[in-house]
């Protein structure tokens, strides 16, 4: 089940692509209830996590997100974490923009967080 | 009876003996100040076109009431930016005297504005206003007439139709008072109730006006504290106060604070008056940006409310890391999607520099006042 959400001024665009294994998060995340939020972006992912491409590439770039929506991060890239032992390929992409440090350290503490080969890009 | 017949002094009077006798901390003296409004967004700042639109959204009308308020509004910004003089310093943050305040209750609906003028000027607004005051509202369409047919214009652009107009659309009177800076600048206090006028409300905007600037206070804001109006109060402060960090970090952490703290509010608050009513203040002071706000929180609720902040205040920040981290892997949310994690996210972004205030309200609440200091 592909996901595609455009962005607003509290949430970022969504696009998962279960073809092409790849998942992007781009812009703001500070919903109401991030739970609800991401509650059809969950199911799509445990869904692919049965059946995954052997790339996944996951990109992650938001400018501003609540402490829910970083809860909400470290749960969903979880479920990616058995896949490499079963011989998938995943990767994350944290981007992050060169003047900004706040992003860079949110980043750096997701990755310390997740067994996966994570990367902060400078953009 | 018109502000106008007051004096400032006597005005000062007032402040004084109020200010006396609400000895509490300053965001609950604010709190006070604007008790009799159900709904308060106030600015102190630079003034542009680009704030209207902000302004409007966070005060959330229906749109035959939004065009209106927008007329008002855009035309009160307009006198501002037309008459102001810049001034050597009065704010020292905001470096301008622009002030803006829209008050909502069932009995008042008020725009208060302030800003330096030209003493010099003073004498010749005062008459164009007593003029104004003086007409019935047939007599100032034909005024507005006149003014159109014969196009002049003043030295700053103006044919003179702004307070004409604000006072045709309200069918009010123009409160205003001036105060007397030094030999070449005066303050000019304008108000429009667009329901009735109330001179005591004057004499509280002049005293939250005096606050504003001790305190250099450079947004409040008061009413429900929901996400509708989390997003546009968040706008508001992202594009119009931007020009005040010098930091982009301190930027960034300042407004991630402010979302922690506002949604803190938007779902943990006690509901009075059917809302989550609330208090959100921005100010600068010793190059530090402070955050208030001040909300209702149920007795019962207070518990949990403490736990989380003593567990919050008073750790290194590697501890803080460390809890914060720890809670991201192993942590739930609950069907709310509340991860637990905002207060310790908070003391991080201000590195333990918050203090707290519980005080009893009534017999089932309690203010709560979390001051941040970043």
């Amino acid at each position: 089940m592909d996901v595609n959400s455009i962005a607003t001024k509290e949430t970022p665009e969504i696009q998962f692509d279960t073809k092409k294994g790849t998942l992007s998060l781009t812009g703001r995340s500070f919903p109401e209830n991030a739970i609800e939020f991401y509650s059809e972006l969950d199911k799509a992912v445990f869904s692919y996590i049965q059946n995954p491409q052997p790339h996944t590439s996951i990109a992650i770039n938001l400018v501003y997100y609540n402490t829910a929506t970083s809860k909400i991060l470290v749960k969903l890239l979880m479920y990616f974490e058995p896949l490499p032992k079963k011989g998938f390929d995943v990767n994350i992409k944290w981007y992050y923009a060169t003047n900004d440090e706040i992003i860079f350290e949110k980043g750096e503490e997701i990755k310390s967080v997740i067994y996966l080969p994570f990367e902060l890009v400078a953009i | 009876v018109l502000i106008t017949e007051y004096s400032y002094n006597q005005l000062q009077k007032l402040n004084m003996a109020w200010a006396s006798n609400n000895a509490s901390p300053m965001p609950i003296f604010i709190y006070n100040l604007l008790q009799s409004s159900t709904h308060v967004v106030a600015y102190a700042g630079t003034i542009n076109n680009n704030i209207t639109s902000h302004l409007i959204t966070v005060l959330n009308k229906p749109s035959k009431k939004e065009n209106q308020l927008t007329l008002f509004i855009t035309e009160c910004f307009q006198n501002l930016v037309k008459h102001a003089v810049s001034p050597q310093v009065l704010n020292p943050v905001t470096n301008t005297t622009g002030f803006f305040t829209f008050r909502e209750s069932n009995s008042e609906q008020l725009i208060f504005s302030t800003n330096t003028i030209h003493s010099k000027d003073v004498m010749a607004l005062k008459e164009k206003l007593e003029t104004i005051n003086a007409l019935s509202t047939q007599q100032l369409k034909e005024l507005e007439a006149v003014k159109l047919q014969d196009g002049v214009y003043d030295e700053k652009g103006g044919a003179g139709l702004g307070l004409i107009k604000l006072a045709i659309k309200s069918k009010q009177k123009i409160e205003y008072l001036f105060n007397e800076i030094d030999a070449n600048q005066s303050l000019f206090y304008q108000q429009l109730n667009l329901i009735k006028n109330n001179s005591e409300t004057l004499a509280t905007n002049v005293l939250l006006h005096s606050e504003v600037v001790k305190n250099n206070i450079l947004l409040i804001y008061k009413g429900n504290f929901t996400q509708e109006k989390l997003v546009p109060l968040f706008e508001l402060l992202e594009e119009n106060l931007v020009q005040h960090f010098e930091e982009s970090a301190i930027k960034k952490r300042v407004y991630l604070t402010i979302i922690e703290l506002l949604q803190n509010i938007c779902k943990h608050a006690a509901i009075t008056n059917e809302q989550k009513e609330g208090v959100f203040m921005l100010a600068k002071k010793n190059r530090k940006y402070v955050l208030y706000t001040t909300n209702f929180v149920k007795k019962t609720d207070c518990e949990k409310l403490n736990y989380y902040l003593v567990n919050s205040k008073n750790k290194t920040q590697e501890d803080l890391k460390k809890q914060f981290t720890q809670k991201l892997r192993d942590g739930f949310l609950d069907p709310e999607g509340n991860a637990g994690l905002g207060l310790l996210e908070i003391s991080r972004h201000c590195e333990g520099n918050f203090t707290y205030q519980i005080e009893e309200h009534t017999k089932d609440l309690n203010y709560f006042t979390l001051t941040v200091k970043i």
